[in-house]
């Protein structure tokens, strides 16, 4: 279970967090819900140990995220996958490269293993086949696969998703809020999603929060609807 | 005030990139890449600027000397001045604006498009993954390539002088050789690995620091160079009073 516990973060004169507290339980899908430059990708950097908190703090099965000059938070990275809003590939490597790269810094894996693994994740996700490909030469639908797998790879619990269907069309969207389903669903991984897309929060979340004014609150119906009147 | 942690910041920068579990089955494939990009690749420009390096300094103490003193002061005034200041300050100046510019872009474009992030939470240290093996080829490759230049400027200007401004070829060498002291080469290499220690650290440094996009890099890009041409300047300084007080 994450624990995130009365975080608050700055930015110059603005509250961009405001004693967040959240809970995500385990083999659950949660979405955190915002309109653009609320403040989602910084709870998402927080909560993964990117940013540093002005106050509170971030446990991992009551680990605790720590924050400092030479703080090494591998033991919980290990168990963590992030999926960038951009994909974040390394466009000095291909694909396999890219997705590769957690399991050659991370593990003492044979190259034959390694390669598998790949080939495996890739399938996975349904990119099998664009081994060879410069991130240059992919669609966004496409970055967004690869970096799921790169995320994927070395099998971690925690899944972490900053606006994983901006940007696509809908079969993409589609598509990718399968994935997110059917990773938590068929291999009880555990999913933190951000997004401003409140179709495809409905379709993946077990719990929808929102995001206004620093504050996490859980959505209702009522809110739901306005949310909807105000962002469609 | 930021002035004043400036220095602190940078210090906490590079302590973390050095000061780290080394990790070589993994860094050293990156260092032997860093080598060749910074050092191997530096080579020709390197060389060009040797060749002029030597030409103007034969001419110019010629110029200065001839008549005054006997011959064989050109072949020295050439070694020592080359030892001593040319070749690493030249040679620090070529591979800052080559290798501090183009790793300060690199890491900074990395930066703003969030791949150090991916490294992050990867559980892959990016000081240890990018920093690391870039610091650790300019503090290797820049002494090397200040002894390529010395070799090659000194050579040159063997060559200009034999056959263009009177002095034999014995008379130079008798020169070189004559009034070599160790400290003069030792003492150039001293500055040229802090020299390459100063330029991989502002290139990762102010790459590592690019926030927002385009516009930042480019500044980063800037800022790098010019940290580390004031920082061999004066540093240049400090190492002449340690090593050649009189």
């Amino acid at each position: 279970m994450i624990r995130v516990k009365q975080v608050s973060k700055r930015f110059r004169d603005r509250l961009v967090l405001d004693k967040v507290n959240l809970e995500v339980p385990d083999s659950k899908v949660i979405v955190i819900l915002g309109p653009s430059g609320i403040g989602k990708t910084v709870m998402l950097h927080v909560m993964a140990g990117l940013l540093r908190p002005d106050h509170g703090s971030v446990s991992y099965d009551g680990l605790p995220l720590r924050f400092g000059a030479f703080a090494d938070n591998r033991p919980i990275l290990v168990q963590l996958g992030y999926v960038f809003q951009n994909g974040a590939l390394f466009d000095s490597m291909d694909v396999a490269e890219n997705v590769a790269l957690p399991l050659k810094e991370n593990s003492r894996l044979e190259d034959s293993e390694m390669k598998k693994r790949v080939k495996r994740t890739l399938e996975r996700v349904g990119m099998a086949g664009h081994e060879a490909l410069s991130p240059h030469a992919l669609s966004g639908g496409m970055i967004k696969l690869v970096a799921i797998a790169r995320a994927l790879v070395s099998g971690p619990h925690y899944v972490f998703y900053d606006e994983p269907t901006s940007g696509l069309d809908p079969l993409m969207r589609e598509r990718i809020c399968n994935l997110i389903k059917s990773l938590r669903d068929r291999e009880g991984k555990t999913g933190v999603v951000v997004t401003h897309d409140l179709e495809a929060a409905e379709a993946v979340a077990n719990k929808i929060y929102m995001l206004k004014d620093g504050r996490l609150s859980t959505m209702g119906q009522a809110r739901k609807e306005d949310y909807e009147e105000t962002h469609s | 005030m930021k002035f004043v942690t400036a220095p602190g910041r940078y210090v906490l920068f590079l302590a973390k990139s050095i000061f780290i579990p080394w990790d070589i089955r993994r860094t050293w494939p990156r260092l032997v890449e860093q080598l060749y990009i910074h050092g191997v690749s530096a080579f020709p420009v390197i060389l060009l600027a040797s060749v002029f390096v030597g030409l103007t300094t034969a001419v110019q103490t010629s110029y200065q000397l001839m008549g005054i003193v006997p011959k064989y002061f050109v072949g020295m005034g050439v070694s020592r001045m080359v030892l001593i200041e040319l070749a690493p300050v030249f040679t620090a100046f070529l591979v800052a604006g080559r290798s501090a510019s183009s790793m300060s872009a690199e890491l900074g474009a990395m930066r703003v498009s969030e791949q150090i992030d991916a490294l992050t939470v990867m559980g892959v240290n990016p000081y240890r993954y990018l920093c690391l093996p870039r610091i650790a080829a300019l503090t290797l490759s820049v002494p090397l390539l200040v002894v390529v230049m010395e070799v090659c400027a000194i050579a040159v200007a063997l060559l200009i002088s034999t056959l263009a401004l009177e002095v034999s070829a014995y008379t130079f060498l008798y020169g070189v050789t004559h009034f070599f002291v160790p400290k003069d080469f030792f003492g150039g290499l001293a500055k040229a690995v802090l020299f390459g220690l100063f330029i991989g650290t502002n290139g990762c440094y102010f790459g590592f620091g690019a926030e927002g996009g385009a516009k930042q890099v480019g500044r980063a890009t800037t800022q790098a160079v010019v940290a580390s041409a004031g920082m061999i300047l004066g540093a240049n300084f400090l190492m002449a009073l340690i090593f050649f007080r009189s």
